[in-house]
């Protein structure tokens, strides 16, 4: 499973994408991380945006599974889907992802 | 909301007594529609009574208004200033905000350097808006200052909610720890965004969203330059210098040579090199490009101030303040729009075919923006 977050905007206006895959994780780290991606929501409807803030963050969230199945969400800060705030935290502030500044 | 403003008109004018807001939500809240409208009206009424406005952003947010929905009230008198008040949000969340008050406006500083770095920073910024412009803080009618530090944990940014700034500590790997409230470019550039909210009201998205955008760099730079006494041929122009991550470079954005302040720094220096990127909800197209194509105006301005030299607070600087806040911009200007209402403004400050108007003509000619034809 591969998980990747995309965080852009804020006051730098970079766009940060940190990979996970679990392919390269312990078996802790790949319990926390699946435990996460079971526990988040993907709705098909995105919930009420923040767009137009000037300076906050929006993200996109992406699982692919063994399988090849992708679901993905794309909310701004302060409107993350139940779960989802916990499974990017995860992957952008731990020690596991691969780090890449650049659109 | 008119209905309300009506109301409001006739209690002002008695002097009610006022239950306790506390109550009031209540009432709001869980009443009847009758007494939902009489608890809110009363709870604008008793926020707008009070000499100072803090919590109003709250207040009105709680009920789905906004700020300009009480611009019929009378402005604050201005002589007493805005408060200016410091909350830690203790690595809280936006639930959490503002926080626990830790530093008010006649406070003595607190030692913690975030603290005390947004509480000056603010203060710079108001006090810039006021002797060089004459506005009465961030909305021209005394908004109080309200600022919170420590936001969520090791977080890579700064902003403004739409009535306070909010400050992570950096340390994530974009922002050296405490690098977002150490530049005063950073505090101003955001609370601008507030000054924009008020005035032109440009929308976040494609060029206008940029103008937005380049509004805040430019009178974040100002803010800057007055304070350190740094003239226009002097200054580096560039934005939020030292407080990124050294992995990634100098600065957030160079002015006078967009594109060039970090690796990975994608702004266009000119129109040739417009990023033409929808405004949809991928968050890599950045609403349309606007911290990518602010690089254009952002060098319009830092070459007309650049040819006229000295203060550039006092120079293009005036002639940028009337466009964004003398309600000729439009919410969904584009370059050409500003740039042609810069070149009026320039001539009517400062006198047709002026040495002024030149500069900001050959500014925007710089950066390949189209001006409507020079009469001469
Ligand atoms: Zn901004």
């Amino acid at each position: 499973m591969k998980v990747t977050v995309v965080r852009a905007g804020g006051v730098a206006g970079m766009v940060l994408t940190v990979e996970v895959d679990t392919g390269e994780l312990d078996a802790d780290a790949t319990a926390q991380l699946t435990g996460l991606v079971d526990a988040c929501e993907f709705p098909d409807v995105p919930p009420a945006a923040t767009k137009g803030r000037a300076d906050t963050f929006d993200y996109e969230l992406a699982v692919e599974r063994e399988d090849g199945a992708v679901r993905r969400a794309r909310f701004g800060q302060g409107a993350a889907p139940p779960g989802a705030d916990a499974l990017v935290t995860w992957v952008l502030d731990g020690p596991h992802g691969h780090r890449r500044i650049g659109r | 909301m008119s209905d309300v403003s009506g109301t409001l008109t006739a209690v002002i004018s008695c002097r009610c007594e006022i239950a306790p807001p506390s109550l009031l939500l209540r009432v709001a809240e869980r009443g009847g529609r009758d007494a939902r409208d009489a608890a809110l009206r009363t709870l604008l009424v008793s926020a707008a009574l009070r000499s100072r406005r803090t919590a109003l952003g709250a207040t009105l947010r709680r009920f789905g208004l906004s700020p300009a929905d009480l611009e019929f009230l009378p402005a604050q008198a201005p002589a007493t200033g805005p408060e200016n008040t410091v909350y830690d949000a203790a690595g809280g969340e936006e639930e959490a905000l503002p926080g626990r008050r830790v530093r008010g406006t006649d406070d003595p500083p607190t030692g913690d350097a975030a603290v005390d770095q947004a509480f000056d920073g603010a203060a710079a910024t108001a006090t810039f808006y006021r002797e060089v412009f004459g506005r009465d803080s961030i909305d021209g009618r005394g908004l109080d200052l309200v600022s919170s530090v420590h936001f969520r944990r090791r977080y890579d940014n700064a902003f403004w909610t739409g009535d306070q700034m909010v400050y992570g500590d950096g340390g994530g790997g974009v922002f050296v720890p405490g690098g977002l409230t150490r530049s005063l470019a950073v505090i101003a550039h955001e609370l601008t965004h507030g000054v924009t909210q008020f005035s032109a009201g440009l929308e976040y998205r494609g060029q206008s969203g940029a103008l937005n955008e380049s509004f805040s760099d430019v009178f974040g730079v100002l803010v800057e330059h007055r304070a350190g006494y740094v003239d226009a041929a002097s200054a580096s122009w560039l934005v939020g210098e030292g407080i990124l991550d050294p992995s990634l470079g100098g600065a957030l954005r160079n002015m006078i040579a967009p594109g060039t302040a970090y690796s990975g720094d994608d702004q266009p220096a000119d129109m040739d090199a417009y990023a033409d990127l929808p405004a949809d909800d991928d968050p890599r197209n950045d609403n349309g490009g606007v911290h990518i194509n602010s690089g254009i105006p952002n060098r319009a301005f830092a070459e007309a101030a650049r040819t006229l030299g000295g203060r550039a607070w006092e120079t293009v600087g005036p002639i940028w303040y009337e466009v964004l806040t003398g309600g000729r911009l439009a919410p969904t200007a584009d370059f050409a729009a500003c740039a042609a209402l810069t070149v009026t403004v320039a001539g009517e400050r400062y006198g047709e075919s002026s040495a002024q108007q030149d500069a900001v003509r050959g500014g925007w000619e710089a950066v390949k923006v189209r001006l409507p034809a020079d009469p001469r």
